[in-house]
Order: structure tokens, then C-alpha cells, then sequence
């Protein structure tokens, strides 16, 4: 089945400068709620300046420890704000997280059922916390196209014999979770409307 | 009044009888932790020898006496540990504090150190990471899941025992070459049950409810939290390790299966954990 999608994808999300988590003068080991509440609203209050439909890359820089109580204070906190949709329409990316932070944010991230995108020094985006196989693979089949549609996931893995209505909790599922967003309706081949969903990373 | 350790080896469960006794004591007369015979302390038991004097001064009004382990080693070893020197000021130390460097078969990973700020939480994590970029031989996951562990039960002491408290690691080998991390952390504060109690109708539950549902997540007296001690859990078994949590009258060994022990009823809270260094790094 083949998605047809007569109106232009176009790219909505546009990608913002890092915020840096840690100021320059401030110390690197960040342990406790206290810090991770003061770091989360630091964060929120830079995110609500900037113009809806971004995706932010969080600088972890210099942080040389992070403990799980810290991350789940700023980052849970902070991925379940955008989840909620409170954040309307921006999105954050971990970068330049050390691979003990990245363990601790993992290890957090998954006590709460929650996930958030990472991008690599190789310039990859991966998922750290937690997200399922079906879930992962359509997430990473989106960040390879940019923008999906259901079509296109129901075609790509049509070898699963996804139904339509299965394709589409996918993307609504990764749009929950803060990976996806909807970003326009386009026309389906069935002659109905389709929404066409942008990939966070 | 002497305390006495029943056994030479200084442990969660010989500290158990150290605390009965203090529980037991007399009134009136000057008490004295005797530890002469003592050929070992493990990090558990140092921190929880400060709780034990701090109990002690608390409720005697009295500077309780400490007759040091004849043997130099643990006498030395303890001395780098920096028991003595937490105890200088609570406690009249009887006999010389030095002696011997200490056994080879340890690596102090963090000396005893107070808890009583934020700062000082940060000072043992900043101590513990420099351990691993002194490539020591530690593996880096290994020492991530004690800075781990010491930060989030660092962190309940300030938050949820009204008082402060002390915190300790190191490394031992065994004879067969394979490698654990212990850590010791305590206090002498309110408790688990009375912490919860906040928060939680805990006026039915033992102490062994308390601690057992301190382990679950979100159990916390404040409303979204409750990670700590669960993560620690998550860490011990994840490193194939073992966990005492006592509390009241209450020491709960956490292997494979939750097992509880009653003694007598202390305050304040008792952490011990160990790690095996070769699993989960």
C-alpha cells in the first residue's frame, strides 16, 4: 500500500542552539532533588522563551556526575512536561552526556517509563530509558525519512502485516512519548485525511 | 557499663549485639565500647560504631570511653579509615590511635566521612570519581554504582532522618582473586517507620513493613519520589550483592529473598551493602 501524500512534506520542527545544563561557573557533580529541581527550572524557563515547534539539544558538558534522584528531578520531570504537550511543541535532545551520566539518565528515565533522544559525538540519534522493539524500530524508521505518514509505516513493515490501525498507535504511541510530532494532515490514498508526524532528533 | 562485641568480627549482625547492649544499659555509670578483642571491622560497622557512641552520649549526658583493638593491624586500619578521627571529640579513645598501616587486603574507597551537609555529599562523590580517573583498577560501572548508592543514601540521612550521619566503601579481595565493594551508611535518626509515617498510616506496620516498603518505588515521605532506596535495591541485585537495612528493631538482609531478624529496638537507620566488583561492570 502506498502512502500519497500530494502536499509537500515540509520540515517544522527547526533545531535550536544547546542549552548548556551546567553554567560555566557552577560545579560539575550534581547530586540530589534540590539541584535537579533548580536544573529543571532553569530549563523550562529557556525552553518557554523560544518559539513553539523546536527541538533543543541539551548540552551535559562538563557534568562529570549526575545521580539517579538528580535526573529524575530535572530530566524525568522535564520529559513529562513535554510529554503532556505543556511545552507545546518543543522537544529536548541529550548531547555530549558522559557515559556514566548517560547510565544514571538511562536508569531514571526508566524507572518512570519515559525515554528521551540522544545524539551522539558521531552525530546518531539513539533513545536512552525505556521503549519497545516495535515502537523503537518505527521510531528510528521516522527519523530516517524525517516526516511518516500511517502509509508509510504500514508499507515499510508490511512484512509484520501491520494493520492500518496498528500502524497508527505506533506513531500516536512515539507522539505521546515525545519522539514524534504531528505536524500537518495530508490526503491518504483511501481519499480520507492522514496525519503526517515529524520525527524529534 | 561495657559493651562488648560478642564476636571478634565487627559485622551487620555482631553490631546487632552491640546494639542490645546499649539498648540494655545501665544508668548512671559511664559506659565503655570495649573492643579490644576485635580483629576485624567492616564499613557497616565503623559507621555504625559512630552511631552507637552518638546514641550513647545522647542518653547517658556522658563522653563513653573506647578501648581500641589490641590488634595493630585493625587498629591501624581503622586509623586510615578515619574512624578515630570521626570518634575524637565523642568519644575518650583509650590507648594509642596509630599503629600499623593496615592489611593489603582492602582499598578504602571512601574514608568515614560525616554527613551533614550537601557539601559533604559532594565531597565523596568528587573523592570516589577521582578514584576512577586515577585508574586504580576500578571498573568505571562499578564505582558509578557506589557513587550511586552513597549519594542516594547520603542524601535520605539529610532528608528523612532529622540528623546527620556517616558514610564509608572500600574494596576487598578475596582469596580466590575476585573482588567486592562494601559500603557502609548510617544514622541515628528517626527511622524508616517514623520518616514514612508523614506521610503513611504507619501505625500498624513493624519495622520490617517499614523498610520493606521504603523499597518500593515511590514509597517516600515526600509525594513523587521515592527512587533511592529502590535504585539501591536495583544496583545490589544487578551486582549480584547483598543488603542489610536495619531500623528499629528490625535488620532486613535483602539476598534473594527478604529475610527480617529481630532484635532490639535502636534509632536511626543502618545501611550495609556489598558489591561484587566482576558482575554488572
Amino acid at each position: 500500500m502506498k502512502s500519497v501524500v500530494t502536499m509537500e512534506a515540509v520540515l517544522t520542527l527547526r533545531r535550536e542552539s544547546p542549552l548548556g545544563v551546567l553554567a560555566t561557573s557552577e560545579q560539575k557533580i550534581l547530586n540530589g532533588r534540590e539541584i535537579g529541581a533548580r536544573l529543571f527550572d532553569k530549563i523550562v524557563r529557556q525552553l518557554e522563551q523560544l518559539r513553539s515547534e523546536c527541538v533543543v539539544p541539551l548540552s551535559f558538558n562538563g557534568i562529570e556526575f549526575l545521580d539517579y534522584s538528580c535526573a529524575d528531578e530535572f530530566l524525568g520531570r522535564l520529559v513529562r512536561r513535554i510529554r503532556s504537550g505543556e511545552l507545546e511543541g518543543k522537544f529536548v535532545v541529550i548531547q555530549e552526556a558522559s557515559v556514566s551520566v548517560l547510565e544514571n539518565i538511562e536508569m531514571a528515565l526508566k524507572e518512570r517509563d519515559y525515554c528521551c533522544p540522544v545524539l551522539d559525538d558521531a552525530g546518531r540519534i539513539h533513545i536512552v530509558g525505556k521503549v519497545s522493539e516495535p515502537l523503537l524500530r518505527t521510531y528510528r524508521f521516522a527519523l530516517e525519512r524525517r516526516t511518516v505518514t500511517t502509509g508509510d509505516v504500514q508499507e515499510h513493515f508490511r512484512h509484520e502485516n501491520l494493520a492500518t490501525s496498528a500502524a497508527s498507535n505506533r506513531l500516536v504511541a512515539l507522539c505521546k512519548m515525545g519522539l514524534l510530532y504531528k505536524v500537518q494532515e495530508g490526503p491518504s490514498d483511501h481519499g480520507g485525511r492522514q496525519y503526517v508526524y515529524e520525527a524529534v532528533g | 557499663m561495657e559493651i562488648k562485641p560478642v564476636e571478634s568480627r565487627l559485622t551487620a549482625i555482631s553490631m546487632d549485639g552491640l546494639f542490645e547492649q546499649a539498648m540494655r544499659r545501665s544508668n548512671g555509670s559511664r559506659p565503655v565500647v570495649n573492643l579490644q578483642d576485635v580483629d576485624f571491622v567492616d564499613p557497616y560497622s565503623a559507621a555504625s560504631l559512630c552511631v552507637l557512641v552518638e546514641y550513647l552520649r545522647s542518653e547517658t549526658d556522658e563522653t563513653p570511653r573506647i578501648l581500641l583493638p589490641k590488634n595493630l593491624n585493625v587498629r591501624g586500619y581503622l586509623r586510615r579509615m578515619k574512624v578515630w578521627e570521626q570518634l575524637d571529640g565523642l568519644a575518650d579513645l583509650d590507648g594509642s590511635a596509630g599503629g600499623a598501616s593496615g592489611s593489603s587486603d582492602s582499598d578504602i574507597l571512601l574514608e568515614l566521612t560525616r554527613i551533614d551537609s550537601k557539601s559533604a555529599i559532594e565531597g565523596a562523590t568528587e573523592h570516589l570519581l577521582q578514584i576512577v580517573s586515577a585508574n586504580l583498577g576500578y571498573k568505571r560501572k562499578s564505582i558509578n554504582a557506589v557513587t550511586n548508592t552513597i549519594s542516594e543514601l547520603c542524601f535520605n540521612v539529610l532528608d528523612h532522618s532529622e540528623t546527620t550521619g556517616w558514610a564509608v566503601a572500600q574494596r576487598y579481595h578475596r582469596a580466590n582473586g575476585s573482588r567486592f565493594l562494601a559500603i557502609g551508611v548510617a544514622d541515628c535518626g528517626i527511622g524508616i517507620k517514623k520518616s514514612l509515617g508523614t506521610r503513611f498510616r504507619t501505625g500498624g506496620w513493624s519495622h520490617f513493613d517499614a523498610i520493606i516498603n521504603a523499597l518500593k518505588k515511590e514509597f517516600s515521605r515526600f509525594p513523587k519520589r521515592g527512587l533511592g532506596l529502590h535504585m539501591v535495591k536495583k544496583i545490589v541485585f544487578d551486582f549480584g550483592g547483598n543488603l542489610h537495612i536495619r531500623t528499629g528493631d528490625c535488620r532486613l538482609y535483602l539476598a534473594a529473598k527478604p529475610q527480617g531478624i529481630s532484635g532490639a529496638v535502636f534509632p536511626g537507620t543502618q545501611v550495609s551493602i556489598s558489591l561484587s566488583e566482576h558482575a554488572g561492570a
